[in-house]
Order: structure tokens, then sequence, then C-alpha cells
């Protein structure tokens, strides 16, 4: 048969590559200045680059920026290898590259100033949501062409991956975003509460799984048989590996909101189907793991597979683990701990982390034309990460059962033992300096993975356009007897995708439909109404400053739980005005849901100034701004239509009255401020104006309302100011 | 844990989804073991070498590339 001469594009492998090295060692290195912020408030305290700010920036870097060039560094490289031909079009791959640069530069401008969503790993607003959509759709189109001109009749099982990868992004992605827009960079979840949370989680949880482990296992596949010269193990365990995953995976989201308002029937859905995942999970690493059998001997000098096996150890621990948080006994005690940070460090640091490092380490050399600068700074670099990773996880670890344990414990008088949340947290602070210290190592190594890779590229010479030849696919394919169904799919694309597209549907419209049928699912009640306004724009600070970050918005029904934040358990009902929910994943600072009337106004006013001067040794930063900062009333109107559309019963007209009733509450709240002598000296010191104008009026009215709509008889604030 | 399904697929009317999914789970998966289990050697074979059966100039000399 006649072969064909083609080129592969090497040059989009080269620019994704360079893409993955210099976000990674932006992502990690902001990921080490929160990690260094979380036992010192104080270190690069501005406005833009507080905790809240720029945790999200941490993780949207990391994930979508390092490990999202890494995938495309990847699949640009592999599958015009395996299916034999270029690209389909170089333009949609610039297109794809550039694009997705722009989000990232977008992501690192916006989310500093406050522009979010506040939904985890989907804080970009509406405008870059809707960039991200086209440029995903640019790189699916692309790659769909690609697999349909190949020359390949047969689609190895790393492209079943990427398909996987490139149709459940795009729907969680798009369904996640439905939000009604307030401004050019502000607004509001099309769900609300409850709802939202489903929602955001079937999201969340399926980020990491489509984002995080699809792709990578499809990486996997491909990279692992190449760098120790062998297939893989087992072919037929990869085929159920990949369907029984992409089905399973799709269902295990509710395991994030377990004792949560979710109905029940959810969660345990959630829980059912994650212990399920230890199944294929293992399997694929089980795969991977012994693919290595009979080339061990060669992992003792090669880094690429020394980073390859940590890699996928690392996967099989951290998807043991998963199941193991997802019940609900073990999951009462990890939940809102940092012992989720340490998970979801071990699936970052070790499965994500150091595949990426094992194939750029494979991958640099080879574009190149040339060897590796510096083999020994390589296996240097691994032994450093992988210290770095175990420095980083332990302390997490420890600190995770020790704040837990210190929640839940009371004394024989049946009274808590550690009253005072703050003492659960100062705690800590040895343990969070230790967990900096292992990310510092950690992003050590990559900066000389970076400098061995640039000296590596100095001496050579990237051959931009490699010469390939193979035979045209040319004519029907003459189905042998005996063929099965599923040889028949792995011929066509198109199916495959469109099977893929089914399995991963079904678990989430079976978990979600009746969530938003069925109204028993959440029982309203009466005494809720909707916030006023000026407790709508403090939210919206909320949001802004990313206070969900470490503060969440749902007490548990644990007794320990009631008993320490002096309320009932959260109910569903209290939430359907939430757009978005604020329910949060992290306590580094208390929940806050029955914070509402608690203390006085003048409280919140110098905790917000200076948390230390109120809790002693508070590891909270202090947001001076919001003392000198107006509040821009002016979206006011905007904002409630925006909510009336959204189904929140303001009555008909009330946006053009809002601004007036906002200015009553302010004035009232500031005038009762105002009455504390040191209230006046100290805002007389700090700002200028009206303090009824300032941001920090919006916030405190906020606050003062959390969870107080099913309090009985409002008591009266039991904490007196302690300065 | 089980009492508290109970409780709640008897009460809230949502019984069959747990039945749908686990049968749709359950027939998905019997269908895919038997599949491969009947999977030919040579197809298996043939599918797995896809990725090391490139004739591009790099795989030639991988040793070159050892690290």
């Amino acid at each position: 048969m006649e072969l064909q001469k083609f080129k592969y594009d090497n040059k989009i492998v080269s620019m994704f590559a360079f893409a993955t090295m210099i976000w990674g060692l932006v992502g990690m290195l902001v990921g080490l200045i929160v990690a260094i912020q979380i036992f010192n408030p104080g270190f690069l305290h501005l406005e833009f680059t507080t905790f809240g700010r720029i945790r999200p920036l941490h993780t949207n870097a990391v994930i979508f920026a390092f490990v999202g060039n890494g995938i495309f560094m990847g699949y640009y490289y592999s599958i015009q290898r395996l299916l034999k031909t270029r690209m389909w079009s170089d333009t949609l791959s610039k297109i794809h590259f550039y694009g997705w640069q722009l989000i990232i530069l977008a992501a690192a401008l916006t989310l500093p100033l406050g522009y979010t969503t506040s939904k985890e790993y989907a804080e970009l607003e509406w405008p870059i949501d809707i960039a991200i959509a086209l440029i995903w759709v640019v790189f699916g189109v692309n790659m769909l062409m690609t697999i349909i001109k190949r020359r390949e009749r047969h689609l190895y099982v790393a492209i079943w991956f990427y398909i996987a990868t490139f149709v459940t992004v795009a729907v969680l992605h798009i369904v996640n975003s439905f939000e009604l827009p307030v401004g050019l960079f502000k607004s509001y979840s099309l769900y609300a509460g409850v709802q939202d949370a489903l929602v955001q989680w079937w999201y969340g949880h399926n980020a990491v799984a489509f984002f995080l482990t699809t792709p990578y296992l499809g990486l996997m596949y491909y990279y692992l048989p190449k760098a120790v010269n062998r297939p893989v193990y087992s072919y037929k365990l990869s085929i159920i590996h990949f369907w029984a995953l992409i089905f399973i995976y799709i269902w295990a989201g509710p395991h994030h909101l377990l004792y949560s308002t979710l109905p029940d029937w959810a969660q345990s859905l959630g829980t059912v189907f994650s212990i399920m995942l230890i199944a294929p999970s293992w399997g694929g690493m089980i795969n991977g793991l012994l693919t290595l059998r009979g080339a061990w001997d060669r992992v003792r000098d090669n880094a690429t597979l020394k980073f390859f096996v940590v890699a996928i150890t690392a996967y099989g621990m951290a998807t043991f683990e998963g199941p193991l948080l997802s019940l609900k006994q073990i999951n009462a005690i990890s939940h809102f701990t940092d012992w989720t940070i340490a998970h979801v460090h071990i699936g970052g640091l070790g499965w994500n982390g150091m595949l990426t490092f094992g194939i750029l380490y494979w991958l640099m050399p080879r574009l190149y034309k040339t060897e590796l600068f510096s083999t020994k700074m390589a296996n240097a670099h691994f032994w450093i990460a992988t210290l770095g990773m175990l420095l980083y996880a332990i302390p997490m670890y420890w600190a995770g059962f020790t704040q837990s344990s210190m929640w839940a414990q009371f004394t024989e008088a049946g009274t808590l033992m550690y009253p005072e949340f703050l003492e659960t947290v100062t705690n800590l602070k040895g343990l969070y300096a230790l967990r900096a210290l292992g990310g510092a190592l950690y992003l050590g190594g990559a900066i000389m993975m970076v400098y061995n890779l640039v000296m590596t590229v100095k001496k050579g010479t990237l051959e931009k356009e490699e010469e390939a030849e193979a035979p045209a696919l040319v004519g029907e394919y003459k189905a042998h007897k005996g063929d099965h169904w599923h040889r028949w799919i792995e011929r066509r694309p198109i199916q495959l995708t469109i099977f893929a597209t089914v399995a991963i549907l079904i678990g989430g419209v079976i978990e979600m439909l009746p969530t938003f049928m069925i109204e028993s699912n959440v029982p309203t009640i009466s005494s809720v109404k909707p916030y006023t306004p000026l407790e709508l724009q403090g939210r919206d600070i909320y949001i802004r400053e990313g206070c969900v970050s470490c503060h969440s918005q749902l007490v548990r029904p644990f007794r320990h739980e009631t008993v320490r934040y002096k309320g009932e358990y959260s109910k569903s009902g209290e939430f359907v005005y939430d757009h978005p929910f604020l329910w949060g994943s992290k306590r580094t600072g208390p929940d806050l849901h029955r914070v509402g009337q608690k203390y006085l106004h003048s409280w919140h006013y110098f905790h917000m100034a200076n948390p230390d001067d109120i809790s002693k040794g508070s590891l909270m930063p202090a947001y001076p701004w919001m003392f000198t900062n107006d509040l821009d009333v002016e979206t006011t109107p905007a904002k409630i239509r925006a909510m009336q559309k959204l189904g929140v019963p303001y009555p008909e007209g009330y946006d053009q009255i809002a601004v007036e009733d906002l200015r009553k509450q302010a004035n009232e709240i500031a005038s009762s401020l105002l009455e504390d002598k040191a209230v006046q000296y100290d805002f007389a010191e700090r700002s200028q104006g009206n303090l009824a104008d300032k941001e920090i009026i919006a916030l405190i009215a906020y606050l003062q309302r959390l969870g107080t709509d099913i309090k009985q008889n409002n008591q009266s604030p039991e904490t007196q100011i302690k300065k | 844990m089980l009492k508290n399904i109970k409780f709640y697929l008897d009460n809230a009317s949502v019984d069959w989804m747990g039945i749908v999914s686990l049968v749709i789970f359950f027939l998905f998966f019997v269908g895919l073991v038997l599949y491969v289990f009947v999977m030919k050697k040579d197809q298996v074979d043939m599918l797995k070498n896809i990725p090391l059966s490139q004739d591009d100039t790099n795989e030639s000399n991988s040793e070159h590339y050892e690290n």
C-alpha cells in the first residue's frame, strides 16, 4: 500500500510544554504564599493579595494553567502519533493555545480584584466562562476532526480518555456556569441553596474526575508504555477501567455534601458510587504498575520512570482514600478540616505533578533532538519533590485529625472541651509552617526542573515539523467473523463520543432531576425572607473577599456543632434565596451560619478592622479597605431585578425603592455603632466621610442577618466586646 | 445507614431511581466484563501495541534518550 508522507506539528507541543512549566511555577508560588498567610496573616497583606482572593488564584492556576497546559502538551504530541496524522488545523491549534493563555491571564487579573462567583474551581466570572466554553470547543473540534481524518483505523484507549474528557468537561462547565449577569464582572448563579450546592459539587467532583484524572489516565496509557518501551500490561483491563470509571465517577459528587441539607437519598447515592469507584481506579493503578513488570531495574536510574511510579502510586492512594472519606462516619471527622487538603494534594502533587514532570523529562529531549542537560539534577528533583510532598501531606493529616478531635471533644460535665474555635486553629500553626516548608521544597524541585529543561532546549534544536509516513486509511473496513460490538465502536469516534456522553449523563440526571423537580426534596420555611438590599450588598462583599475560603455556613447535625454554634443545625429551606450558596468546604475559621445577632455591631466593626484586637492570636487578615471604600449602591436596583428574575419574591417595583431602604438600614447600623465612643474615635482615625456609606456597614448587616430567620425570639447579642 | 436509606426510599417517592441506577450499572458492567473475556488475543495484541508501532525516527533509538 502506498505510504503517505506528512509532518507532525511539534511546535504546538513545545508551546504547551513551556506554558505548563511557567504556569506551574506561578501556581505553586501562589500556593506557597497562601500557605504562609494561613499561619502569618500579615504576609503580603494587601487588598488584592489577601488569602481569600488569592487562594482561588492558586487552585485555578494549578488546575487549569499547570495541569491544563500539561494535558494539552501531552494530547498534541500523542494524538498525532496515535492517529498517524497531523492535527487537523494549525490555526485552531494556535487559537486554542493563545486563547487558553489569555483566559489564564484574565483569571490572574480578575481573581485578585475580587471578581469571583465563589463557586470552587468555577470562580471565574461570566465573560471568562463564555471564553472558556468557546476555546474548549475549538480544542474539541480540532481533536475530533483529527480523529476523523486519521490513518490508524483503531482508536487506542488513550484516545477514548481524551474524548470522554472533552465531552464531560464541556457538559460540566456549561451546566455549572448558568448564571445571570448583573454587570460586566458580576453574576448570580441560576441555582440557589441546596440545588446550587448539588450542581456545584457535581461539577467540583467531576472537575477532579475529568480534568485531573481521565486526561491524565489517557496520558499514562500512552507515555508509560512509551517510556518503558513495552505495551500496557492488560488492554482488557484498560477497557473495563475506562467504561467503569467514566460511568461511576459522575455519580459521586454528593459525597462532598454529607451531613448537609441535601436529601439523604442523594447523599447515600454519592457514598455508594464512591465506594464502587475503588474498583476501576485500582484497576487502572494496577495496570500502570504492572506495565513496569520486568523493567523495574530501569526505574533505578531513569528519572521519568521514577516520577511515573510515584504518580501512579499516589493515584492509587488518593483513589483509595477518596472512597473512605465518602463514608459518613469518616467524613464526619475529615470534612471541613485539613484532612481534605492533604487528600487533594496527594492527588495534585503526586498524581498530576509527578506525571507532568515525568512526561516533560521524556518529551523535551525528544522534541529538541538532544539529551537531557542533567540526569543527576532530574533524579535530585525526584527526591526533593517526593520529600516535599510528604512534608506537605503528613502535617496536614495531623492537623485534620487534631482539629476535628478538638471540635468534638466534651468535658465530663457535658460542655465543650475547646469552646473557643480559635484554640483549635492556633494549635495548628506549627503544622501549617511545616506544610509551607513541604510546598517550598516541591516548588524548589520544579524550579530545578525548569532550569534543567531550559538548558536542554538551549543545546538542542526544536524539530518543528517532524517527518512521518503511514499508509492512507481507505475503503470500508471488512469486519472479521466473530468481531464484537466494542471492536465496532473502536473504529467509530462519533459513536464512541455519543456512548461516552450517555454514560456520563445518566448519573448527573438521576441525581439532579429529583432535587429540582420534587418539591419535598427542598422543604421551604415560611419565616425565611429574602435579604434586604443592604444585606445583599454585604453578601456580595463577603463573596468578593473570598470569606467562603475559610468560613463555612453549614451547621451539621452533630451535638458538638449545635452546641458550639448555639443554634439549630442548618435546614435546606434556609438557603432558598442564596444565589450562590456559600456553604464552603473548609473551616480555618468558625462556621458563620448562626453568627447573626450573636455579637454586637461594634464587635464586628473592630474584628474586621483588626481581628487580632478582638481574638488574640487570630489567623484572619484585617480588612481596613472596607472602612475607606464607599459601598457602590448604584448596582442595587440591577441586583434586585436579577434576584427577582431568579425567583426571589421581592415586591414588584422594589428595585426603585431598594436604595432608599438600603440607606435607611445603613444609617441605623451606623448610628448604633457611633454611639460607641471607641468606634467614633477609631473611624475618625482610619477614614473620612460618613460611616453609613462604607462597605463595612453592608458586611455587618449581612453577618447580623445570617441564620436568624429561624432563630426563636431573636436573642440579644450575648457576647460583649472585649476591647 | 441502611435504615436511613430505607426510610428515605420509602418516603420520598424516589425508590425507582435507586433500582434504575442499580439495574443500569449492573447490566452495563456485566456486559462489559463478558465482552473483554471473549476478546481475541490477536485483537488485544494489535490494540495494545498501537503506541509502540510507530515508525517515527525518535523511536528507533530510544536508548539515546535514556534519562
